[in-house]
């Protein structure tokens, strides 16, 4: 494979990334997401676990939830709590099992995939006594093939089948989710650090006896960065779906905790009278999604706009067609 | 039985109770026709049945094998292929169905003589006959009943509510194969002997467990449920696992006037939600379980709906067990009743949209309720006060498992933070119908358990024997409280075996009395059933003592 | 090329050797009692015991685990005591009903996605571009349970309750028949083409960056015939390629979609197995989705391998 030279990092990222639309709704999606998770529960009138009984008008005399109004601003949910109250739980809720996943992910993913690239399979002398034995340790090969075996775990599947054997929370949705993402961020460092190692720049910085260490830091790190960071954000958005997902199944957030996935999954037969209760976590979900999708395309869109992960397949297939276009031409 | 779902292959020594609804069914179309488990039928020539009723469950049938079912699904299904001696007509009265008559009693109340219908036939799945019925045929599914071998376990009522049976003990130690008690007289007459005085063996025998099965049937009931050889209705004509049951008419059924549509489809694994759905838009004829608890208040406001929908008072209650005997504080006197005061129970009756709110223990419509009963009224102050006298001012953690059935999972949160007002931290574990009952049938295992309780039979000693005697403080049964109180015991013995109703009656409602005292459960509410049918359906009505009758709706082809 | 078989399927071995001990640590070592959580929560001491002794669990664990992966190579997945049947019968029974759905859902899914795609890279940088590009991220942000509830409620419930019309049927399953099939495989399609969308965006692009195009261009062969008969085949084969490594995903959404419209598959019955606690089959469901997921694997490879000899070193 032809080796594409890297371009130094300079300001004109900067400059096309804070010029894309994309960019400043994303980033507006993510901060009011942010804001509402953060500070949002301490601005809110009510505990969003508290029930409202009938008697203290949190549910209407047949025991339905009350509409939007009044005291409470989004109405009350099939027990009495406040909308508006659960939904900011909610984004708490999301937001805290998405980011610690992802960062989890994004740190494991880094370092195996760099630690891969860059320590490739390395050839080890070691003595016994007086013979001396030169092994080659599989850390590339072995790394990667645990990617590979951890890639074609069924996810959901995976995650359904823990549910069954613990007690489901959103802590093991979050452990579950952090254990399958790694392997995207893990593929995608490999793949840039091999590039790198590759570099006129770092066969220098060898050649001239620099460490390993400080070419890691200093020449190789700069640009493996943005490319976690920008696959952490998208990993982000994949996590909040994930949990959405998982607790609407009953296998993720657990009452009484607030999950928008709950949310919607208790509220369906409320659908006809009170379709609030669906439609705003849906949207909420939505958004939040959108939002961290909108911002990693951006920033990926500014970073590395020869997105690296279709990259692969595509590589194999030019070869194969160099030849037949122009032969038929 | 408990409320809800299908309780799949229980342990031992589980008791069951079958529902049976004394209630004021609200059928604005106003026919009650007799139940096909009546004799005889309608006069006029005997016409082919027509039409195809479906009818969506929640959950899959269990087991066809009359021994071991006893769920929601499975005894509906066993009773349209099999039959028992005695069945109920549309007001609850115990009426003859494969006996020829009401049986006689001796003198000492201990002997019941049953006189066989001739002209019974065991019919298979392919409308062959197998043989004609006989007294063998009886006295060989008593005993099957009983056998301890069973697979894949023995019969959850061979020791308890079959136990009454005189030589049932030996049989299920294993001493013997036949019980003494059960007697052939001749080829059409059969002579059940018990032990002592019992009320409601009637009504036992009257349970899908007493159904009667060829002589040589298999003691396992995959094989019975694979192919159901019984006397009743209709055959099974075929089945896949997890959706659906296909029954068809019996072409040599002994009371051709019964028969009213050509098949019955029971679709299983339909959750409530989409049973509603298609049951509004006419996809499907009855839906079996109850509606969400989100779409209640629009359906009983719905004008076009109204002749379709049905909705009747349930001999039931949902309550909530504690655990008296084990090692948290609910072993306490006095926490148990701050519990039960703390408890808003008009709140949660509204949240659960379908009932009333419950004082006591008995129901309503059943013999022995007590208007005047309600020892614990909602009052959290008094509560904090009763918890505080106990030495728990600071509270305490429990457990409460519910199931995952709308709306248990609202109701056990609604539980949940009354119980926090009042300083107890309750940890909501919800758990599917099957999985719970495997849970709750371990001693000590759940701190509180909050569940249904069906009538099996419109009478009191229902609601105490299998769930609160002493001797169902053991593994594997289903005092969930794990409550033994020797005096109400010893009460309750001389109510089972008192001849005169009036008098026994008031035993009860004076035993339920001081049960309560013992405060071992909380009483929640008293639920109904509401079910949305097609407009094709004929003759719907919520039978008193099987909730539905499949076997008597008809159908508008 | 056989050298490279053998080695694939070497390798496929080794991942589902491995997903074995995952699912089966996750069923005798995690529980606290590997015997109640195969029997299920609700039978008797005896019974529990009985299994113990039956399935050998008193063994070392190693024992236990080379038992366990043989009768899975032998494609024994266990038995649910909790229904009484063998896992892999009753997968098997409830495949159809998702391999309808699946492959209703990649024809929508391709349907939909490819000239999306097509269209956003040929206008490349335009406002159709743009257009299709935010049409993408919405769907992609919808969670499938929403959009296929809405669907279902708005197409098929509504209309016949409100207005007497049959749109879609009410849920119900028949085989093979488009009718019941159409709302989930739709619901599923959506995904499937928002994400297909961006693929084919991509690959179109990279394609037409390359120097086989540039160089078809300057011998004069037009635009039309440049993208149809030489950049969209090339294109087309990653796409393939994605869809078969991304059969996790696919797989996903069949899961959710057959939830949501109560759809008789193999993902519907993982979520009861899930909700019962019924731990061998939930955990044969695993190890066949894994298995299916490595084969289609496999099966990519070797059809690379086949193209292009270059990669049979690999």
């Amino acid at each position: 494979m032809p080796v594409r030279p890297l371009r130094r990092i300079n300001d004109r990222r900067w400059t096309r990334l804070l010029r894309d639309p994309a960019f400043w709704v994303g980033a507006t999606l993510v901060t009011s997401l942010i804001l509402a998770a953060t500070i949002g529960p301490s601005l809110v009138a009510h505990d969003p676990n508290y029930q409202y009984r009938v008697s203290e008008g949190g549910l209407d005399a047949n025991g339905d939830p009350v509409p939007p109004g009044g005291r409470f601003v989004l109405g009350t949910d099939s027990l009495g709590r406040d909308e508006l109250s659960r939904l900011v739980a909610g984004s708490r809720t999301s937001l805290s099992v998405a980011l610690s996943a992802t960062f989890v992910a994004a740190v494991v993913g880094t370092l195996v995939g760099g630690v891969a690239g860059f320590a490739g399979n390395p050839q080890v002398t070691f003595g016994l006594g007086r013979a001396r034995y030169q092994i080659r340790l599989p850390v590339e090969t072995g790394l990667m093939r645990l990617t590979d075996v951890v890639l074609s775990l069924p996810a959901i599947l995976l995650a359904l089948a823990v549910a069954a054997v613990v007690r489901p929370s959103q802590w093991t949705a979050a452990i579950v989710i952090a254990a399958l993402l790694w392997t995207a961020t893990a593929r995608i460092v490999y793949g840039r650090v091999l590039d790198v190692k590759r570099q006129d720049f770092v066969l220098a910085a060898e050649s001239l006896g620099v460490s390993p260490a400080r070419i890691l830091v200093r020449h190789v790190w700069p640009h493996v960065a943005p490319l976690v960071l920008i696959y952490a954000t998208l990993g982000i958005s994949a996590a909040v779906i994930f949990e959405a997902t998982l607790s609407y199944l009953g296998a993720g957030t657990q009452v009484p905790t607030a999950s928008w996935g709950s949310m919607v999954s208790d509220h369906r037969d409320f659908f006809t009278t009170q379709p609030s209760l669906v439609l705003l976590p849906g949207l909420a979900i939505v958004m939040t999604v959108l939002g961290f999708n909108l911002l990693g395309d951006a920033l990926r869109d500014a970073f590395d706009p020869r997105q690296v992960s279709v990259g692969e397949a595509t590589e194999r297939v030019n070869a194969t067609s160099a030849v037949s276009a122009s032969s038929e031409a | 039985m408990f409320a809800h779902r299908s309780s799949h292959r229980l342990p031992h020594r589980r008791l069951v109770a079958m529902a049976m609804l004394v209630l004021a069914a609200c059928n604005p179309s106003g026919s009650t026709s007799p139940s096909a488990s009546g004799p005889g039928g309608s006069g006029g020539a005997p016409q082919a049945p027509t039409g195809t009723l479906s009818i969506a469950f929640l959950s899959d049938v269990q087991t066809l094998d009359p021994a071991q079912g006893y769920d929601v699904v499975s005894w509906p299904a066993e009773r349209l292929i099999f039959e028992t001696l005695l069945g109920y007509d549309a007001e609850a009265n115990i009426v003859p169905l494969l006996a020829a008559s009401l049986p006689e009693v001796s003198d000492d109340g201990l002997t019941f003589t049953f006189t066989l219908r001739e002209g019974v036939n065991f019919v298979q799945s392919d409308g062959t006959i197998v043989k004609e019925m006989t007294a063998d045929d009886v006295v060989a599914s008593l005993n099957r009943l009983l056998n301890p071998d069973l697979l894949p376990n023995a019969s959850p009522v061979a020791s308890t509510f079959f136990a009454l049976i005189e030589g049932a003990d030996a049989v299920a130690a294993g001493d013997a194969t036949e019980a003494s008690g059960i007697e052939k007289i001749d080829d059409q007459t059969v002579a059940i002997t018990i032990t002592e005085a019992n009320q409601t063996f009637l009504n036992i025998l009257a349970m899908p467990f007493g159904a009667i099965l060829p002589a040589d049937s298999p003691t396992n009931a995959e094989e019975v449920t694979a192919s159901p050889i019984g006397t009743g209705p209709f055959l099974l004509e075929s089945r896949e696992s997890g959706q659906q049951l296909t029954f068809v008419t019996n072409p040599h059924y002994w009371n051709p006037a019964a028969q009213l549509v050509a098949q019955i489809d029971f679709r299983v694994g339909v959750d409530p939600t989409s049973a509603l759905q298609q049951a509004e838009t006419g996809d499907l004829d009855i839906m079996a379980d109850n509606p969400p608890a989100g779409q209640i208040s629009a359906l009983l406001a719905d004008d076009t709906l109204t002749d379709r929908v049905f909705r009747s008072s349930l001999v039931a209650t949902q309550f909530m067990a504690m655990d008296v005997s084990g090692d948290t504080p609910l072993n306490n006197l006095l926490v148990r009743q701050a519990i039960a005061s703390a408890i808003d129970k008009e709140n949660i009756t509204a949240i659960a949209h379908l009932g009333q709110p419950a004082p006591c223990i008995l129901p309503p419509p059943m013999p022995g309720y007590d208007p005047n009963c309600d020892p614990y009224p909602y009052d959290p102050d008094h509560a904090r006060d009763l918890l505080a006298e106990a030495g728990f001012a600071d509270g305490f953690d429990i457990t409460l498992y519910t199931t995952t059935n709308d709306p248990d999972p609202a109701i056990g949160a609604a539980i949940q933070q009354d119980l926090d007002a009042i300083g107890i931290t309750v940890e909501v574990i919800p758990q599917a119908f099957d999985v719970l009952l495997g849970t709750i049938v371990i001693p000590h295992e759940a701190g509180m358990v909050y569940i249904g309780w069906f009538q099996d039979f419109p009478d009191p000693a229902d609601f105490y024997d299998p769930i609160l005697s002493c001797a169902t403080n053991v593994e594997g049964n289903f005092n969930l409280a794990w409550y033994c109180n020797e005096d109400v015991d010893a009460l309750a013995a001389d109510a089972r075996s008192e001849p005169d109703s009036t008098a026994r009656i008031e035993m009860y409602r004076q035993l339920f009395n001081d049960v309560m005292e013992d405060a071992p459960w909380v009483p929640i509410y008293y639920p109904e059933q509401l079910t949305v049918v097609s407009e094709r359906v004929r003759n719907f009505f919520h039978h008193p003592a099987w909730i539905f009758d499949f076997g008597s709706y008809d159908i508008e082809e | 090329m056989l050298g490279f078989l053998f080695r694939r399927l070497i390798w496929a071995g080794v991942v589902l050797l491995a997903v074995g001990s995952i699912t089966f640590a996750l069923i005798n070592i995690v529980p606290a009692d590997p015997a109640r959580a195969i029997v299920g929560v609700h039978a008797s001491a005896e019974t529990v015991a009985r299994i113990r002794e039956t399935l050998g669990l008193n063994d070392p664990l190693p024992e236990q685990l080379v038992r366990y992966l043989a009768a899975a190579a032998r494609l024994d997945l266990g038995h649910s005591y909790q229904l009484d049947q063998d896992v892999l019968p009753l997968i098997m029974s409830r495949l159809p009903a998702s391999i309808q759905l699946a492959l209703a859902g990649l024809v929508i899914g391709l349907a939909i996605g490819v000239p999306l795609g097509v269209l956003a890279a040929l206008r490349a940088g335009g406002p159709a571009d743009r257009g299709v590009a935010l049409a993408a991220s919405l769907m992609l942000a919808a969670p499938s349970f929403l959009l296929g509830y809405l669907l279902l409620f708005l197409l098929a419930f509504q209309p016949k309750r409100q207005f007497g019309i049959e749109l879609f049927p009410n849920g119900g399953y028949e085989p093979f028949d488009l009718r019941f099939l159409a709302l989930p495989a739709l619901t599923l399609g959506i995904g499937l083409a928002a994400y297909y969308t961006r693929i084919v965006r991509t690959t179109m692009l990279d394609q037409l960056r390359s120097d086989y195009v540039r160089t078809a261009r300057s011998k004069g062969l037009t635009e039309r015939r440049i993208t149809w008969r030489h950049v969209f085949p090339n294109a087309a084969l990653p796409l393939l390629t994605q869809i078969g490594l991304d059969l996790g995903f696919l797989l996903g959404g069949i899961v959710i979609i057959e939830q949501v419209f109560s759809w008789p598959g193999v993902g519907r019955l993982a979520v009861q197995a899930t909700v019962t606690s019924d731990v061998p089959l939930i955990m044969g469901t695993v190890l066949f989705a894994t298995l299916v997921i490595v084969l289609a694997n496999l099966a990519v490879d070797v059809i690379y391998a086949s193209l292009d000899p270059r990669l049979r070193n690999a």
